[in-house]
């Protein structure tokens, strides 16, 4: 049930934490967190050299480097989302090339090329921490922003893989794969503590404790709370005589909890997390009374991944990891007198495994299986006054994958990548395949060309196959809202994406990419009024998406990073006649700086982000384009306090983002102050 | 707000973020800056049999450390490691080396220079699959995104070479 607001409460404890804080950072010692500089290497010895990072990434499912995958990566590490100023992995993703976030008061979603989630609820996009799938199997949904179950503030770094991933991952890697990696208890020497108050009376509070014992023992463990306000909004369109503006207030609070453990020895490893967001919902969402706090609704999700690793020999590694995932969704609406609930629940548990053989010469080959059995894949609706069950479906499936990709060195320039990966699921009648090709080929020293080709899919989730809910009349008897009908028949939708990008550093440290892309879906799935009484999700006709990025990224040696990009982006719809159809509310022009660097001395690190969206048309609104700028300071006067301060949308443009009539209305300019220590 | 007055705007944030940055800029590290730095920390803890003078630190076959990142590194050591680094071209030159990096370029050749350096006192590193079994005595590896070595403890017992027990701590040994 949902948490009472707590407001004051937090705020005492916050004070008397900060103190303790204080108190704590007369002991210990600072955690550079900043990029390691040529400089710092030089007069660091062999046992400190053997502790500095080198940027790789994972989400190839083996450690490979950035400049030897076919497909374009983009990795945001602690630093940047440090002196970013970054509070949700959707602040994250905003900054990625060709991604956008939206937001309908109730989740954040990413536009990825063009195409906007909100309907897939991020299910067109795998979401993982440490390579576990978060997607949960009743929605296949991401949370992306405060529902997302980790604190931000324990990420190491973010891989995002732009375009499709399902000849490694299977279901729904079908526009990107993100990948979020956890710090390592290592990296904490004893406890931390981090508060924040923000905007709409916002207070966060976190505490993490983590070291790495001399016995190989590594361990971490962490909660957080979150307990804000939420701000007042206007809907015009729920403008009445009681309420001439179609203001509401405190309808939108937020009650967060997470909690997170992870340890590591020897071969094995164990990590756990629990994320709990109640949020009460706005703005008369699904026809719900407006303006009534009562309107709420809870998603929790936990995850469990225990891992093992070994290096059989020194060509052969092998890893194997068991899974379990938990997710649970409570809606409560009120319609007139009458309350409505809506749970969800689901759970999930499975098992991978697979090796990594360097066994031939020139080859890398990788080989796996994954299988996963949803226990329980529960989703109901029901009324209250008189009870009734307005629709009810509960069952189990499972799945099962495997895959091989072989990636060859064929010359000194020339590296090719071939792989598949078969799915089958059990409430699907035909087994899927996700082929891959990619070519990486470097012609020069400083150029690199890549040429991608794979198919992937989104397979029907559960809410698309079996959802069924039958017509609802008025009180006097007339037609008041479409039932809808199951469609036990429906196929995985599935994308063809080619991608050619050419790669080139000049002048040592400027690194330029232009990537093109063109990709085609086919039998994409969207609800549609299947006959005046019933709606029903059907596989529907193609559409296509194609565009180019362009970055520009550099690093310097003292932390200063600058990346920009600018993409731009043509989406069509093939189903509305023969000559294609612009879709709705495509942005065409996607352009994104982020550019950080130390300010006056290492003590201050200020950031600069920026995201310039041009405007977005469906035949019902045209929303207008936004540019929307962060800005960050941060500040660290003793080595181990780190005081921030960070405005975010400087210039309230973003105030818009497309549905309802007259659009939903956003937050806006917010700020937030936060500080972290360690002991 | 239009977009327009916003880029106005943005404009001059940005002078004044760059302005105020106003550090000096070079690059940020690489794996092989990195490795450049390995094999220059590597002559602290090896002897090298005869008298002392600078150590000749070998790179064979084609470059891939940047010429800055080496002279920032051997100004930074410069009181403590008397070295620097050369480029032989022929494999007759490699004897007169007192560390040895076979790039990866040479991958054809290892066979060669192992065998004219059999038993000499050169350490011979490279970092390439299968680089021990080659015949080289360290192997520059990556592992969990942090760069570290592996030392075959015979071959390079079997030179002239005093390698001290911390190296062979922080290494992973190959027998």
């Amino acid at each position: 049930m949902p948490d009472s607001p707590i407001i004051p409460g937090s705020n005492h404890r916050l004070k008397s934490r900060l103190k303790l804080s204080i108190a704590a950072l007369l002991f210990g010692s600072c955690i550079r967190v900043f990029a390691t500089e040529v400089d710092d290497i030089g007069k660091m010895d062999l046992e400190q050299l053997m502790n500095v990072e080198l940027e790789t990434v994972t989400a190839s499912k083996y450690s490979q480097k950035l400049s030897e995958t076919a497909s374009q990566v983009t990795i945001v590490g602690k630093d940047q989302i440090q002196q970013f100023g970054y509070r949700t992995l959707s602040d994250i993703l905003r900054t990625v090339p060709g991604f956008f976030i939206t937001n309908d008061r109730m989740y954040d979603y990413v536009g990825v090329r063009g195409f906007d989630q909100s309907t897939a609820l991020n299910g067109r996009m795998l979401l993982m921490i440490d390579g576990n799938r978060i997607n949960e199997s009743i929605f296949d949904s991401g949370l992306l922003g405060s529902e997302f179950p980790l604190d931000v503030d324990l990420i190491d770094h973010v891989e995002i893989v732009r375009g499709p991933g399902s000849s490694l991952y299977g279901n729904n890697a079908f526009f990107a794969v993100v990948n979020v990696v956890t710090k390592d208890g290592g990296s904490f020497h004893g406890g931390e503590l981090a508060g924040s108050y923000g905007s709409f009376d916002s207070y966060k509070g976190r505490f993490s404790y983590g070291r790495k014992q001399n016995n190989g023992l590594e361990y971490l463990i962490s909660a957080t709370g979150l307990n804000a306000d939420g701000p007042t909004l206007r809907y015009p369109e729920h403008a009445s005589p009681d309420n001439p503006a179609g203001i509401t207030s405190h309808t939108n609070d937020e009650h967060n909890k997470q909690f997170f453990a992870k340890a590591g020895w020897g071969n094995f490893s164990f990590e756990g997390g629990y994320g709990r967001r109640y949020k009460g919902l706005p703005g008369g969402a699904y026809g719900t009374n407006f303006d009534d706090p009562s309107n709420s609704y809870q998603d929790s999700e936990a995850f469990v991944n225990l891992k093992y690793q070994k290096i059989l020999s020194p060509s052969l590694a092998f890893s194997a990891r068991a899974f379990y995932g938990d997710y649970d969704f409570r809606g409560f609406y009120h319609y007139g007198d009458t309350i409505s609930a809506a749970p969800v629940h689901t759970w999930w548990s499975g098992f991978e495994a697979n090796f990594v053989s360097r066994h031939f010469d020139n080859h890398t080959l990788i080989g796996g299986i994954e299988a996963q059995e949803n226990w329980l894949q529960q989703q109901g609706i029901f009324f209250d006054n008189p009870y009734t069950v307005f629709s009810f479906d509960e069952r189990d499936s499972h799945r099962i994958g495997v895959y091989l990709q072989d990636d060859v060195v064929l010359t000194n320039q020339l590296k090719l990548s071939v792989g598949a990966r078969l799915d089958d699921h059990s409430l699907l009648s035909n087994v899927l395949v996700s082929p891959r090709f990619g070519i990486v080929y470097n012609p020069l020293t400083d150029s690199t060309v890549k040429l991608q080709y794979a198919q992937a899919f989104r397979a029907p989730n559960v809410v698309h196959q079996y959802q069924a809910y039958p017509i609802t009349f008025n009180e006097d008897g007339t037609f008041r809202g479409p039932g809808r009908l199951p469609n036990t028949g429906l196929h995985a939708e599935q994308i063809e994406t080619w991608e050619l990008s050419w790669q080139q550093i000049f002048d040592h440290n400027w690194q330029f990419t232009v990537t093109g892309y063109y990709m085609d879906m086919s039998k994409r799935l969207e609800e549609i009024q299947q006959s005046p009484e019933f709606r029903q999700v059907a596989n529907l006709d193609a559409e296509i998406g194609y565009g180019a990025e362009f970055e520009l990224q550099r690093r310097w040696n003292n932390g200063a990073l600058l990346r920009s990009s600018y993409s731009l982006i043509f989406a069509e719809d093939m189903d509305r006649g023969s000559d294609g159809y612009i879709l709705s509310n495509v942005p065409g022009h996607l352009y994104q700086l982020n550019l950080m660097a130390p300010l006056f001395n290492p003590q201050w690190h200020g950031g600069f982000d920026m995201q310039m969206l041009s405007s977005r048309n469906s035949p019902q609104s045209k929303t207008p384009g936004y540019a929307r700028i962060g800005l960050n300071l941060l500040y660290q006067p003793i080595t181990n306090l780190n005081l921030s301060a960070g405005v975010y949308d400087l210039f309230d443009d973003n105030r818009l983002e497309p549905g309802g009539i007259y659009g939903i209305p956003q937050e806006g300019r917010t700020f937030r102050l936060k500080f972290q220590c360690r002991f | 707000m239009t977009c327009v007055s916003a880029i106005k705007k943005i404009t001059v944030w940005l002078l004044l973020l760059v302005l105020t940055a106003g550090a000096v800029l070079a690059d940020a590290v690489t794996e092989y800056d990195l490795k450049a730095a390995y094999l220059l920390n590597f002559a602290s803890y090896v002897e090298w049999p005869g008298p002392p003078k600078p150590l000749a630190i070998c790179i064979y076959g084609d470059n891939p450390f940047k010429a800055a990142t080496i002279a920032s590194l051997l100004k930074a050591k410069a009181g403590q490691i008397d070295a620097g680094f050369k480029y032989p071209s022929q494999l007759e030159h490699l004897a007169d080396c007192n560390i040895l990096y076979l790039a990866q370029s040479e991958q054809e050749n290892f066979g060669k220079a192992i065998t004219l350096l059999h038993n000499a006192p050169v350490l011979i590193v490279t970092d390439v699959q299968d680089g021990l079994p080659q015949g080289a005595m360290i192997n520059l590896i990556t592992e969990s995104n942090r760069l570290r070595f592996e030392i075959n403890i015979n071959t390079a017992l079997a030179s002239k070479l005093k390698i001290s027990s911390k190296l062979l701590k922080l290494a992973k040994i190959v027998q």
